[in-house]
């Protein structure tokens, strides 16, 4: 099986197409780095501009996540001010500096790369694996030897795997490296961990997609035809898939828009002072505490139907979503980065019991001293073990299954 | 000889197992994406529209001078071809503290991203091997051996290849479109019907723009395995790369201060600020005009009303003074605003310009101008946004004016009448948003055609050169 690998290695190493694959993955890779790097400054800037006094307890805003650099994910959302009071939370809009265009565009950052162009390469290099040997000739008399099937493919994808990750790992610890350099941005214990779950996450990645183009190039006869079906499953696997997941998810899902939510929050605020104002309007004491526990009421009200709905639109979603290695190496990556939906919801969730715990204070409905807001993040190993399981058990089982496919593929495959 | 060619390139296309299968996959796609889009934006326009009820008659029982801006917002309904193109995901801007926050991470899959993406790279993969694949199959020595010009069999080729893509993707699109037709929900007008063949016309465009770039990527490479890496590495970089790195880098050429900032600034300048000032000039008027009224001010509204029935010559002074309050209190309004106005529109100016540096970068890809015509043909992109923001602020205005004179006329017949009484707002004007035309829609999007219309000559002339040149052996 050495042997094996060590041919595909000699014999792809040199061909136009490496150059050009590996020539491509430097190109966006850099460029990846270039701009998140410059977009991450933008918010470390805006956050600089913002961040409330340390006696300031009614404004809270969380600085931007270095690792946002190689997967933005939610880090611009999430790094949002959030304006407290006893009426309830407002965010700021638009905090982002970046004009509207980028909202019509997806980001050009790690993960994009990742998820999009490494998977190509992958089906790229791999498509022409068995049915390209059987074109040539060569694959009656290497299996005309004493290797049984398997440990030719196994080979093969093992050499094909090695010419993809190889240049793509040494590039990426290059970017870690420098970006770790980068004013800004603090490369500590934290930031290596992280980022070698998500090389490893990468790497299972790609090998899913290898596994793929030679499970398809198993299946045909000629190199044409692998490489458009290995490109049609591309497309299915990483664009098709994780977005209809998102616009089914959201068509069965049958949850109000946000929008609606914040109206009806905002309507009953204006009832609940309104209705004070005019109770009161003949009183010469003004006691508005009731107006307080008027609004939030409602607001819990409202926060409490709508939150089950969400984490269930969310949860169906993520299970669509899944169904591609794509969709799972997306929730992976971005939760390593923290910049994941679960830190997302957990910083809203406590924000959300930081005003519940201090609303009297908030509304000055009770004397004394707002506590200062402490975000405690999940810790790297919570992480692991909790949200990134079951993207991690994923990525392992794509790869395997797909390789005990193109295993059987193979071992009924006509060389001749 | 050239309808020969064109013939005989269709012939081919047609019998092709993975042609037929790629045009299945994209008939598949287009209608369950247009069905699952449609059924969303029906649900989308039954919410806005009981959204809109609720409101208003929340503001006709409760209505109030005092919190009128903070009861009248504004809903943007659905644009009615949404569920073909999405263009800004309104969910994704995530202006609510609850709002959910997959939309930011995922998109979802319309009409656009299935023409930008799937349809680009059916192109390129029927094109790739046209000239190199004919040569690997000794067909082309052939061809031209029997006396087939260059020239022709380029043209035939491309008219061929290009005409077998676009009859299927048509009748996919058609399919689509005829079951928004049906939607009852949409409610069609003559309007949209023509937005609908504008957006078929520009994806016939961009089809061939790729198109042409196989061809021109076949007519350079000698294998069809070059050809084939040569289109995929330049269909990365125009459609994956681009686009997307345009916006980011014209953020870094040109900075503009974080919106938040001004939003701050702004709201200071209108708020804090205002109270201050207004307090504070009541405070002198209250102390040297109308020093002799100090002790009715204080008192609780009944006695007030109490003290001024009793008393006309009381009930005169203390309507000077109400209204010599709404005078001080708009007057200082009127300025604050100008103030906050003005920090706006310069920012909003650096923002345009961003934005257009922004545009003059991502216009060196075809899915860019794709995009920005589909999405502001559709309503759905940033032109529609800056059509729906003037007419929302000028709706403000009428219904601030409004307001202000009911307001003025309350307290005309009752002094002690104040902004947080019910002010009876039934017989305001309504926000009705008009759409822009479709003449208006197209028009500054004349640029974004034209480099369209470029990207395919260009590609298909030097598609032409290189296979001048090209050797068949």
């Amino acid at each position: 099986m050495t042997d094996i690998v060590k041919k595909e290695l000699l014999e792809n190493l040199a061909t136009y197409r490496f150059y050009v694959l590996t020539g491509l993955m430097f190109t966006l890779m850099l460029i990846s780095i270039i701009v998140s790097y410059g977009d991450y400054h933008l918010r470390v800037e805006n956050y600089n501009v913002l961040r409330p006094a340390a006696h300031v307890t009614d404004k809270i805003i969380l600085p931007p996540e270095p690792l946002s650099i190689f997967a933005k994910g939610l880090d611009a959302n999430v790094g949002r001010l959030y304006e407290l009071g006893a009426l309830g939370v407002q965010v700021q809009p638009n905090q982002q500096s970046i004009n509207r265009l980028s909202s019509l565009f997806s980001i050009p950052d790690m993960l994009f790369v990742i998820k999009v162009v490494l998977a190509l390469i992958a089906v790229l290099s791999a498509f022409d694996a068995v049915c390209g040997e059987k074109e040539q000739g060569t694959l009656k008399l290497m299996l005309a030897g004493r290797t049984g099937r398997a440990p030719v493919l196994l080979g093969k994808l093992a050499g094909r795997f090695i010419l993809v990750f190889l240049p793509f790992i040494i590039l990426f610890l290059i970017a870690s490296i420098v970006v770790s350099l980068l004013p800004d941005v603090a490369g500590g214990t934290e930031y290596w961990r992280r980022l070698a779950v998500i090389a490893c996450a990468s790497g299972l990645y790609a090998a899913s997609f290898v596994a793929l183009g030679t499970l398809v190039s198993s299946l045909v006869n000629r190199s044409s035809t692998s490489v458009m079906l290995g490109l049609a499953l591309w497309v299915l696997l990483v664009f098709v898939v994780p977005n209809l997941g998102v616009t089914v998810a959201q068509s069965i899902g049958d949850v109000p828009p946000s929008d609606r939510v914040e109206m009806q929050n905002r309507l009953a605020s204006i009832h609940s002072i309104y209705e004070t104002q005019q109770v009161m309007k003949n009183a010469r004491e003004k006691d508005y505490s009731r107006i307080m526990f008027q609004i939030r009421e409602a607001n819990v009200h409202l926060f409490e139907t709508y939150r089950p709905q969400l984490d269930r639109l969310i949860g169906l979603t993520k299970a669509l979503v899944r169904i591609s290695p794509s969709g799972a190496f997306a929730f992976l990556m971005t939760e390593m980065a923290n910049t994941g939906i679960e830190r997302d919801i957990q910083v809203k969730d406590e924000i959300w019991m930081y005003i519940d715990r201090n609303f009297k204070k908030f509304g000055k409905l009770e004397k004394g001293e707002v506590e200062h807001f402490q975000f405690r993040p999940a810790s790297f190993g919570e992480q692991v073990s909790g949200v990134a399981l079951p993207d991690a058990l994923l990525l392992l089982f794509v790869p395997a299954a797909l390789i005990g496919l193109a295993i059987g593929a193979f071992m009924r495959y006509d060389p001749r | 000889m050239l309808g020969l060619v064109i013939r005989k390139e269709i012939q081919e296309n047609f019998l092709n197992i993975r042609f037929i299968a790629s045009c299945g996959i994209s008939l598949l796609l287009m209608i369950s994406s247009i069905a699952i889009l449609t059924r969303s934006h029906e649900d989308q326009v039954t919410d806005y529209r009981s959204r809109l009820q609720q409101q208003d008659e929340f503001i006709d029982r409760f209505g109030h001078f005092n919190r009128l801006g903070w009861m009248s917002t504004q809903h943007r309904g659905p644009s009615t071809l949404q569920a073909l193109v999405l263009g800004i995901d309104r969910e994704a801007q995530q202006d609510n503290f609850i709002s959910n926050p997959v939309p930011v991470l995922l998109s979802r899959l319309d009409f656009v991203s299935l023409v930008t993406v799937i349809m680009s790279l059916i192109a390129i993969m029927f094109s790739y091997n046209a000239i190199s694949g004919e040569r690997e199959a000794g067909v082309l020595r052939q061809v031209l051996a029997s006396g087939v010009p260059r020239r022709t069999l380029l043209v035939g080729t491309f008219l061929g290849g290009l005409i077998s893509l676009i009859v299927p993707f048509t009748i996919s699109v058609l399919a689509g479109m005829l079951y928004l037709a049906l939607s009852p929900a949409l409610q069609l007008k003559s309007v949209d019907f023509g937005i609908l063949a504008l957006l078929l016309v520009l994806s016939w465009f961009y089809v061939s723009v790729f198109y042409g770039i196989g061809l021109l990527f076949s007519a350079r490479s000698h294998t069809s395995a070059q050809a084939i890496l040569k289109s995929l590495f330049a269909w990365v970089m125009l459609v994956l790369i681009i686009p997307n790195v345009s916006p980011f880098l014209a953020a870094q050429f040109y900075p503009i201060p974080s919106a938040a900032k001004i939003n701050q600034e702004q709201y200071m300048i209108v708020d804090r600020e205002r109270d201050e000032i207004v307090r504070k000039r009541l405070r002198e008027m209250t102390e040297t005009t109308y020093a002799d009224l100090r002790p009715v001010v204080g008192l609780p509204r009944h006695e007030v009303e109490a003290a001024l029935k009793s008393d006309p010559s009381l009930n005169e002074r203390y309507r000077q003074y109400a209204k010599e309050c709404d005078d001080i209190i708009a007057a200082v309004n009127k300025d604050q605003r100008a103030k906050a106005e003005k920090i706006g529109e310069v920012f909003e100016k650096r923002s345009q310009t961003q934005e257009e540096l922004a545009r003059v970068l991502t216009s060196a890809s075809p899915l860019s101008n794709f995009v920005l015509i589909a999405t502001d043909l559709t309503e759905t992109g940033i032109e529609a946004d800056n059509h729906w923001r003037r007419q929302s602020g000028e709706y403000e205005r009428a219904l601030g004016k409004y307001a202000d004179a009911k307001y003025r006329s309350e307290v005309e017949k009752n002094p002690a009448y104040d902004s947080n009484d019910y002010l009876d707002l039934r017989g305001r004007p309504r926000f009705q948003y008009m759409p822009a035309g479709i003449l208006e829609r197209i028009e500054p999007d004349l640029p974004q055609w034209g480099v369209l219309t470029v990207f395919t000559v260009i590609f298909f002339t030097a598609a032409f050169v290189s296979f001048q040149r090209y050797d068949v052996r």
